[in-house]
């Protein structure tokens, strides 16, 4: 959890403190959370810890723009969320592969991972998500495993509640009817 | 039924746990390895930009579109001045230099010559000009020449 607040950390950056002690404090609060979520979008380590850096890069170049009416939270999730998705799609570019070629090479990486450490049922469980189209499985990994709010969801997201609920509700169903054809 | 119900998977029913894991070490040395990447790309970036990349699109379109307006607006002021100042001329050189010929030796065919010839001549002194012309007007009234074919011919 963070050990500082949102207007904290703002108040601190604007009002002009050490930058080297309010980039630190950035980067300790966010840096596990953003982790976990780029680590379940791109599986490997390696890509997650550059996208990780990427991310916070980005923030901290446009920290003076944030607006302070939005949530420091959901707008680094959200950076983190876009530039993982780009990540992948330059990948999908670059090696010519279909979307779907996309998703079993990660689902290649899951298993050769040497930092993944799961029992067959929860391998079988990160395929079932891998599996699940794009939309459906950020949603799902941010409200299973990140336990965010829909209105937060929503917001990283731009999408509207309701379809967010629509979203996890099939993506649920498709896991389930993976674990049971499986 | 029943049975094969008990034996369905259900998300509920499972324990819910990251099965993924960072090396060690990794978040604890990840603030220096990212400084270190946010100092080298500030290198990267750092050569002088000119002002041009300094502006925004839109700074340029605003600025572009300015510089287009003044540039029509002062090829038209212009444009009208020339012409204003090149009717003018015309007029007062054909006029200043009738003073030369004896009215009296001068028939239609010849003004009108001369007044060709003369339109191309720029006049260097506007205000010696006009006295010019006013002793030219009154020369001509002294002389009672037919001013009004004069006038028809210009």
């Amino acid at each position: 959890m963070p050990k500082h607040t949102e207007k904290e950390i703002i108040a601190l950056f604007k009002n002009g403190h050490n930058q080297d002690y309010v980039f630190n404090i950035l980067v300790n609060d966010y840096k596990e959370r953003l982790y976990w979520h780029i680590r379940k979008i791109l599986i490997s380590h390696d890509d997650t810890d550059d996208v990780l850096q990427n991310t916070f890069i980005k923030a901290w170049k446009g920290l003076a723009e944030f607006r302070e009416d939005s949530n420091l939270f959901t707008w680094l999730y959200r950076i983190a969320t876009n530039e993982a998705l780009s990540f992948l799609r330059n990948r999908k570019r670059a090696s010519f592969l279909p979307w779907t070629g996309v998703e079993s090479k990660l689902s290649e990486t899951l298993e050769s991972d040497d930092y993944f450490n799961a029992d067959e049922v929860q391998l079988k469980l990160q395929k079932a998500i891998l599996d699940l189209p794009e939309k459906q499985r950020l949603v799902f990994n941010m409200k299973y495993y990140d336990e965010l709010k829909y209105e937060e969801i929503s917001e990283i997201l731009d999408t509207s509640v309701g379809a967010l609920k629509a979203s996890y509700h099939h993506a649920v169903k498709k896991i389930e009817k993976y674990m049971n054809d499986n | 039924m029943s049975d094969k119900n008990q034996n369905r998977f259900n998300l509920d029913d499972l324990e819910k746990k990251n099965s993924f894991q960072a090396p060690e070490g990794y978040f604890e040395n990840f603030n220096d390895r990212l400084k270190e990447k946010l100092s080298s790309e500030s290198a990267r970036e750092k050569p002088e930009r000119t002002i041009v990349r300094r502006l925004s699109f839109s700074q340029l379109a605003i600025a572009a579109s300015f510089i287009g307006i003044m540039a029509v607006a002062y090829s038209g002021v212009k444009y009208m001045l020339n012409r204003q100042d090149q009717q003018q001329t015309v007029q007062q050189t054909t006029l200043a230099n009738l003073s030369d010929y004896p009215v009296e030796d001068i028939d239609e065919s010849t003004l009108y010559e001369l007044y060709n010839e003369t339109s191309t001549e720029e006049s260097s002194s506007h205000s010696a000009l006009t006295s010019q012309t006013d002793d030219l007007i009154d020369y001509l009234m002294l002389e009672d020449a037919e001013i009004e074919v004069l006038m028809q011919q210009l």
